[in-house]
């Protein structure tokens, strides 16, 4: 048994450990503790922008 | 002695693991965004596995506690809500927490407390019914069904209910300025939210000490010291003085007839936290993965661009059920009761009813399709994570409940719906999560949970009495 748990908790510390490496970059590239700018830049603009896309889109789909 | 696990059961876990393994891969081939709702679905299988290790359940541990007087599993929450503030401590101290703290008034003590309620009636919590799903109880699914559809038609309920709103919260939600889709006006969650909740203030015990949370010293000395450690060792010291400290004594001076000295009572209290190891090292694990899970998502919105899987979503062409700011649930870390109104929402506006024009669904969380839903994932990969462990050390099990422990189990998760929608989530993320991060909402949930669970057990204890009475009358005893 203890074999068998062993082989699963190491196929999800794989998976787990690709996704810590995955996500890994934007944080060296950007640095700790400034978020908000990195997600603004990479992103679709300002909330205001976001949120009158999102209702035009509901707005579409209605029509 | 070593348990002998049928090969079946191996070939079962091996089978679950492999299934979700091949989600992941598959759906990475198709397209890299999907790689967000992987890693909702290994820290579930990870919550998973540690709460079925632990036997992580507050409706066992606070029925234990009243009902028989066993403290075990309470101070081993309690030790594991400490452990998993230093690990979401550390995250916040980084700035990369994904958690943000919820209004703060007595609505969440009254939550609390049907929520209390339910959980002893139901024998599960809204985390403990979904293990105890993985490890095959059929009553615990019947808890988690009841959950999500008491969710879904409470907060959309109007009608006799709009009867029930204050004409002042009434006023306040509709001066909130919501666009036209979301019908603000009618259903009474809707103006509670909109007209109650909002207007209260949102604090963390750092921020009311002058701190920030996002400052090692804000997050572990105002938040994990004062906002934790200090109420979990008051509760700590009240179950050891009223539950544990008598029986101690009593063996004590049963071994060796001296008075009792401070120190003897500092050994009893160390020997009571050491007693609940297996649910301590579960939270520490818990605390881990959560925090984990925020640096990965966080990562993750940073490479793509988003700040919500919403945008996700749509690039990928899903755009049914997204909120009317393009959101859907995405909380980053550990939630429960959230994604199981959202399924029973998504099917019910399939089935035509519209669920779009209220706050939750259709203003904050939307209702995604479950096979997309990024929390979704992580819940049904959490059942997967506890069957595995559960197969694995021989506790898996098919039980069907029988009628009455299905009446429990629906009017437990009723309470327990009610009770997560008026705080905004359940013990995971009313209390568990918010208490960890030092959220001011999060004890007082918690007060009012403890409150609920009381009164719980005492009516439990009076059907049941009352049961045993009318049976033992039927017995005609010749003495």
């Amino acid at each position: 048994m203890k074999k068998h748990l062993f082989i699963i908790i190491t196929i999800v510390i794989g998976f787990s450990s690709f996704l810590l490496g995955y996500s890994l970059p934007p944080f060296l590239e950007v640095g700790f503790g400034d978020n908000d700018a990195a997600v603004i830049d990479g992103g679709p603009g300002n909330d205001d922008d976001l949120l009158k896309q999102y209702q035009d889109l509901y707005k579409d789909t209605e029509e | 002695m070593e348990i002998i696990i049928p090969r079946r059961n191996v070939i079962w876990a091996y089978i679950i693991v492999g299934f979700f393994a091949l989600v992941s891969v598959v759906t990475l081939a198709i397209h890299e965004y999907y790689i967000y709702l992987s890693a909702y679905l290994w820290f579930g299988f990870i919550y998973g596995m540690c709460l079925q290790y632990g036997r992580f359940c507050f409706a066992s541990a606070f029925r234990d506690l009243f009902a028989v007087g066993v403290p075990r599993m309470v101070v081993g929450i309690m030790i594991a809500t400490f452990l998993f503030a230093i690990t979401s401590g550390l995250v916040a101290a980084t700035g990369w927490s994904t958690f943000h703290p919820a209004p703060v008034s007595i609505h969440s003590a009254i939550a609390g407390l049907f929520f209390g309620v339910g959980m002893v009636f139901a024998g599960g919590c809204a985390s403990g019914s979904l293990y105890k799903t993985g490890e095959g109880n059929g009553v615990s699914l019947l808890v988690i069904l009841s959950i999500s559809v008491t969710q879904a038609l409470f907060v959309d309920w109007g009608g006799i209910l709009n009867k029930f709103v204050p004409a002042a919260w009434h006023k306040s939600a509709l001066e909130k300025g919501l666009p036209d889709s979301i019908n603000v006006g009618d259903g009474w969650v809707d103006q509670y939210l909109a007209g109650y909740v909002w207007n209260q203030p949102v604090k963390t015990y750092a921020q009311s000490l002058g701190m920030r949370d996002d400052t090692l010293i804000g997050a572990l000395l105002g938040n994990t010291f004062f906002g934790v450690l200090i109420p979990a060792l008051m509760i700590l010291t009240i179950v050891y003085i009223f539950w544990v400290r008598k029986n101690y004594v009593k063996k004590l001076q049963a071994e060796n007839s001296r008075s009792v000295t401070f120190k003897d009572h500092l050994n009893g209290f160390w020997g009571m936290i050491m007693a609940s190891k297996r649910t301590s090292i579960a939270g520490l694990l818990l605390g881990i993965a959560c925090g984990l899970q925020m640096f990965v998502i966080e990562g993750l919105r940073m490479k793509f661009g988003v700040k919500n899987a919403g945008t996700l979503l749509v690039r990928l062409g899903h755009d049914f059920g997204i909120s009317a700011k393009g959101t859907v649930f995405d909380p980053g870390y550990w939630y429960v009761t959230t994604q199981e109104a959202q399924w029973v929402g998504w099917t019910l506006q399939k089935l035509g009813m519209n669920n779009m024009d209220n706050i939750y669904f259709g203003w904050v969380n939307g209702i995604p399709s479950p096979a997309i839903n990024p929390a979704d994932w992580m819940s049904v990969a959490l059942i997967g994570g506890a069957a595995v462990m559960a197969l694995l050390h021989g506790e898996f099990k098919f039980k069907a409940p029988t009628r009455e422990l299905a009446f429990w189990a629906i009017l437990g998760g009723f309470f327990m719906g009610i009770g997560s929608r008026l705080a905004l989530g359940c013990n995971v993320g009313a209390f568990f999560v918010r208490t960890a991060n030092g959220d001011m909402s999060g004890w007082l949930f918690g007060v009012g949970m403890i409150g609920g669970a009381y009164i719980g057990v005492k009516i439990f204890n009076w059907y049941t009495e009352r049961k045993m009475a009318k049976e033992m009358a039927g017995f005609d005893f010749d003495l």
